[in-house]
């Protein structure tokens, strides 16, 4: 709650707008799923644009707005809270079954840039993690005492953590991974899986039964395989734990060395000189780089070296082998699905639920560390968990300085456009789209028929790479404004190649940086005929 | 490291060396000199910063300016490997490789970010840190071989060799430093079993790699010597992991990004030739003898035994012969001659005498599963075996990592030979000094050498450039180094080769012969003509680099002596004008 509150009236921000706009329709109509009519990253969609998510997050806002609500930052940020609450107390459940310091590792999960950032907004991909939290909370502990009470809660929280977020369905074959590994086999233990296929399944056919398709479990988009793969690693590195202190934790034995010094040179190539040597990113973005590649690689390398040595303790019949492999199944399945499910894109948020498989690990290896200098340990634990606030927090505050830039430039627009006798568009997606319609300035879609002389306001960072760009040679750039912020560290921004919703904007996760926020155009249109120039009519309804 | 490592020095060759293992018995002590290491210490950094500090503001000179040239371009660019139309020796490059690792120009661009501009005083203090490196290491790297670690160091520093390349910019003293550094960790890492210590060398090493490639060569030498100990554990490999990852992962990027593999050699003449093979051979052994201790204590300790004279005067008369041919044929100078039959001689003297006690002690070493003196002799003999036959020309700088373990040899022979003698404690002290005195005459001889041509820029260069500025006509220079960055300084441009048609009549030219002494081509020749010759002196006789005193301490081009005597100019700066062909007097 320390955590939350304070950024309680953070401005909507990135994909916000997308739930709040399925909230809106839901609320004229529980039933209906698609928004119709409508212009969206440079489409336009006249049957209706599918909602690519799940439908009950929506469907909990919508419920505010039927009860009278109107949509506002507090308001749905606060009743976003019970999500991160949710996933803290989950966590210490589940820590308490798997490490002796249950507190901390909650503490880390709940304090770590991913979670802290993601529980500031409206997407699904927090509630997806925390009901899968749960679930998982309830099944390991159901299935350890043999609650058949606690298995069926479980079920029941899988299948709200799917039908919140699809991504949720990874927790299913790793809660049966656990049941497996520890030669769980009485019947009911596998029945709280039948809730979450049956609702996930009748979802499908009902969605398909009313609008003839069921829903994308992919975004079918080609994978560049090593793209993803480097900023997975650079992502996980830079967002869960204080990055340095997987270093010196996992870096202890001569082989952890031997493979870091082999490993480490051909990672930082990959990862940081390549861009740099391109000229793509600044000496100091490639060390923070070379940085956070060197932390991710290392808690895959132990990660994978817990598990092997979890099953080696199975082929010597040594207790409490399969927690390793269990922790090693649930990483390795959230890796997998971002694979499957082909998410064209590396963002944080879709790797939030590995962060519990490797802040336990990281608990669990910290329990072992200097065993003949506790106080030392002590000392190492505390540290990395304040580090850890101090980067969360501040990565927080970046995103909640950049989200609240939209607010401000919005309204300064408005008052400077606000008269302005001819028709004023805004240019741009996420937040800046959101605002600038809360101010009365019209999206400029494909479908929209502007004038000569017409103003457009457009955002380069809320339009680069959704929206198409002004033709060349039919606009003038009138004046250009870059929103700044002293506060050195940013979340969303290509000059600080910081890509934390999405590698595209950068190869970091979150950066050290003063750059420029944003910059907002001001352009005017201009041809030499009266014709009216109109965008080409697309039908981009499937 | 404070404790020296005693057990390593007493099952070391000493036992091999005759009469050193007595000496050490003698002594009585357990390696030490008797004095605490700080004290030890801090009189092998005042002295090295005495023997630095006031050569701080020596003008960028010989590769310095190369070094330079690549760190401006990495100020924007870190990662830039390519000079983009580049002249270099007169010829035109559309994309010039260098041939260096990137992290002395990486360091250089650093420095001058820091400083705002490139000031060379500011460079030389951002260098002190590699001699200052070169030297505690080598002291605690003495350690393992000599009860005269003290004596060691010192000797290290203030050879002509590591004095002059202390006061530039270039990559060979820190790529010395940074070898010796690793060497060191690598021996008391092995020895305490310490993951820190060889954690700490894989990076110090793999530093020394991206500084000078030479530094690989550690790799297999270390790898040598764990295997002569049979320690070859998970441990011993670890240093060597970091630096072949690194540098095989550079392989590639550069490949990507270039389309060709690091360029290791500018690839001029042939090494392997046995014309080059012989030059370079008798350029090392006049190195060796020297500047590695200065030649009358050279003497003192080769020659301490009958027999000593008949192997002396075995080497001696052929090179007598040989160099009284030369100076008859008005090849070699008197003062070259006399050096050149001084120090050639007493070089291979040196190496037959440090290889031959090497040796003998190799097999006693097998016994005791040791590799002290294997690792001295394989360290020493895969420099000169790259020096001599691989790389494209000799050098002084090239030699550098070859002094750690001469110098070693060389104590442990005096060790040797005058075992139990009061006169070994004086005998080291005035080898040190001597050497000393013999290295800051070189030293300064290179210095006056690095200000006569900024002061030439400065003074004539300038005064001729205002002079055809006047006419609008240009100032072409030819030569290469400190004087090409001061002549750039001054507005000027290199002439390329064999471009006669950039030539304007009016033009002037101005050639430094030492840092290019191409001569015009042919038809060049017919549209040039000698207006002035400006010679500029200096306060000493000593030259570091001199074709007429055959002084090469940069190169075996320029003469096969490290350094040399001559009472003419430094240099004599020649100034051309360009004039129509009619108008040449050939006379």
């Amino acid at each position: 709650m320390l955590f939350a509150l304070p950024f309680i009236n953070q401005a909507f921000h990135w994909d916000d707008r997308d739930y709040i706009e399925f909230a809106k329709v839901q609320a004229r109509d529980i039933t209906q799923t698609n928004l119709t009519d409508y212009s969206y990253r440079g489409q336009y969609f006249i049957k209706g644009l599918r909602n690519p998510h799940a439908p009950l997050l929506t469907t909990y806002l919508s419920l505010l707005l039927r009860s009278g609500a109107q949509v506002s930052e507090p308001l749905f940020h606060a009743a976003y809270l019970i999500f991160p609450l949710i996933a803290a107390l989950s966590m210490y459940a589940l820590s308490r079954r798997f490490t002796r310091h249950p507190l901390i590792a909650t503490l880390l999960l709940v304090s770590s840039p991913g979670f802290l950032i993601m529980s500031h907004n409206l997407m699904d991909n927090l509630p997806g993690v925390s009901l899968s939290l749960a679930s998982a909370a309830l099944f390991i502990w159901g299935a350890d005492k043999g609650n058949f009470k606690l298995l069926l809660g479980s079920g029941i929280m899988m299948a709200l953590a799917v039908m919140t977020a699809y991504q949720s369905l990874t927790i299913i074959p790793v809660l049966m991974a656990y049941a497996l590994l520890n030669r769980n086999f009485q019947q009911k233990t596998y029945l709280p899986f039948v809730i979450p296929l049956a609702v996930y399944g009748l979802w499908r056919m009902y969605i398909k039964s009313r609008y003839g398709y069921a829903p994308a479990v992919s975004y079918k988009a080609g994978l560049h395989f090593d793209w993803q793969v480097r900023s997975m690693i650079v992502f996980i590195g830079g967002t869960i734990v204080f990055p340095l202190s997987f270093l010196v934790l996992f870096l202890r034995s001569r082989m952890d060395i031997m493979i870091a010094f082999l490993a480490f040179p051909p990672l930082i190539t990959w990862a940081a000189i390549y861009y740099l040597g391109r000229g793509e990113i600044d000496f100091f973005q490639a060390f923070q780089l070379a940085i956070l590649i060197a932390a991710g690689f290392m808690i895959l390398y132990r990660m994978i070296l817990a598990g092997i040595s979890g099953l080696m303790g199975w082929a010597q019949n040594r207790k409490g082998w399969a927690d390793p492999v269990f922790l090693l199944v649930w990483f390795l399945s959230v890796i997998l699905v971002q694979m499957v499910f082909k998410i064209p894109y590396v963002a944080v948020r879709h790797l939030l639920l590995l962060f519990p498989p490797v802040i336990l690990l990281f608990i669990r290896e910290a329990e072992a560390l200097w065993p003949m200098r506790p106080r030392l340990r002590g000392v190492f634990v505390y540290t990395t968990l304040a580090l850890t606030m101090f980067l969360g927090l501040s990565a927080a505050y970046a995103d909640y300085r950049m989200a609240g830039t939209y607010r401000e430039v919005a309204g300064q627009m408005k008052e400077r456009y606000g008269d302005n006798p001819g028709k004023v568009w805004s240019l741009g997606e996420f937040d800046f789209r959101y605002y600038m319609e809360q101010q009365g300035f019209e999206y400029l879609g494909v479908k929209s028929v502007a004038n000569s002389g017409d103003l457009v306001i457009s955002s380069y960072v809320c339009s680069t790479g959704v929206v198409a760009p002004l033709p060349e040679g039919y606009y003038r750039v009138l004046s250009r404004e870059e929103p700044s912020s002293a506060y050195p560290v940013r979340s969303m921004n290509p000059w600080a190649a910081a890509g934390f919703y999405g590698n595209l904007m950068g190869p970091l996760p979150i950066s050290i940086s003063d750059a420029k926020l944003d910059e907002i155009d001001v352009n005017q249109l201009y041809w030499e005929t009266t014709t009216e120039a109109s965008g080409e009519e697309q039908q981009a309804d499937d | 490291m404070t404790e020296s490592p005693v057990t390593a020095s007493r099952e070391s060759g000493f036992s091999s060396i005759k009469g050193g293992q007595t000496a050490l018995r003698k002594a009585g002590d357990d390696g030490r000199s008797g004095r605490p290491v700080w004290v030890e210490l801090s009189i092998v950094v005042v002295v090295t910063l005495l023997i630095t500090l006031p050569f701080i503001f020596k003008p960028i000179h010989m590769d310095d300016a190369g070094f330079i040239e690549l760190a401006r371009e990495r100020r924007d660019n870190p990662m830039e490997m390519v000079l983009s139309d580049y002249t270099f020796f007169g010829q035109e490059n559309e994309s010039f490789l260098d041939t260096h690792p990137p992290l002395v120009s990486s360091y250089i661009a650093f420095l001058i970010n820091v400083s705002g501009a490139e000031s060379e005083t500011f460079l030389h203090l951002g260098f002190l840190i590699f001699p200052l490196m070169a030297a505690i290491s080598m002291y605690y790297l003495a350690r393992f071989f000599t009860r005269h670690a003290l004596v060691a160091a010192l000797m290290l520093i203030v050879t002509p060799g590591v004095m002059v390349m202390s006061h530039g910019l270039m990559s060979d003293v820190p790529g010395l430093s940074l070898w010796l550094t690793g060497v060191t960790l690598y021996l008391y890492g092995l020895k305490q079993k310490s993951l820190v210590l060889m954690t700490i060398c894989g990076l110090v090493i793999t530093t020394g790699v991206f500084t000078s490639y030479q530094v690989l060569s550690v790799i297999p030498l270390l790898f040598a010597y764990a295997l002569i100990r049979k320690e070859l554990s998970l441990l011993a490999f670890i240093p060597f992991a970091l630096p072949l990852s690194a540098f095989a992962s550079y392989c590639v990027w550069h490949f990507s990004m270039l389309g060709i593999f690091p360029r290791f050699s500018y690839g001029v003449g042939e090494p392997l030739a046995w014309y080059s093979v012989i030059q370079k051979g008798a350029s090392v052994f006049a190195a060796i003898g020297g500047t590695v201790v200065f030649f009358a204590v050279l003497m003192r300790v080769l020659l301490a035994r009958k027999w000593d004279f008949t192997v002396y005067l075995v080497f001696l008369v052929p090179m007598w012969v040989a160099i009284m041919v030369q100076f008859a044929s008005v090849q070699f100078s008197a003062w070259a001659a006399i050096l050149s039959i001084l120090l050639m001689p007493l070089g291979i003297m040196l190496l037959y005498r440090i290889f031959a006690e090497a040796w003998e002690g190799l097999e006693q070493e097998r016994r005791d599963r040791q590799a002290m003196n294997a690792l001295l002799f394989l360290w020493l003999a895969g420099v000169l075996f790259y020096v001599i036959i691989l790389l494209p020309y000799s050098s002084v700088r090239y030699l550098l990592p070859a002094l750690p373990p001469l110098i070693l040899l060389f104590i442990r022979l005096v060790e040797g030979r005058f075992a139990g003698s009061r006169n070994i404690q004086n005998l080291l002290i005035g080898g040190v000094m001597a050497t000393a005195g013999l290295g800051l005459l070189v030293a300064e001889a290179d210095y006056e050498l690095a200000v006569a041509n900024r002061d030439f820029a400065g003074n004539e260069g300038a005064a001729y450039g205002r002079q055809v500025a006047a006419d609008d006509h240009r100032l072409w220079f030819i030569g290469e180094f400190g004087f090409r960055y001061y002549m750039e300084q001054q507005g000027f441009t290199e002439l390329p080769k064999d471009r006669p048609e950039v030539l304007r009549d009016g033009d002037l030219i101005v050639q430094s012969p030492l840092a290019d002494p191409r001569p015009f081509s042919d038809e060049m020749a017919e549209r040039v003509e000698l207006v002035e010759t400006v010679g500029y002196s200096g306060m000493t006789p000593f030259r570091s680099i001199s074709f007429k005193s055959k002084a090469g301490f940069y190169g075996h081009f320029w003469g096969i002596l490290p350094f040399s005597l001559d009472f003419g100019n430094i240099e004599e700066y020649m100034v051309y004008r360009v004039v129509p062909e009619h108008e040449i007097d050939h006379e």
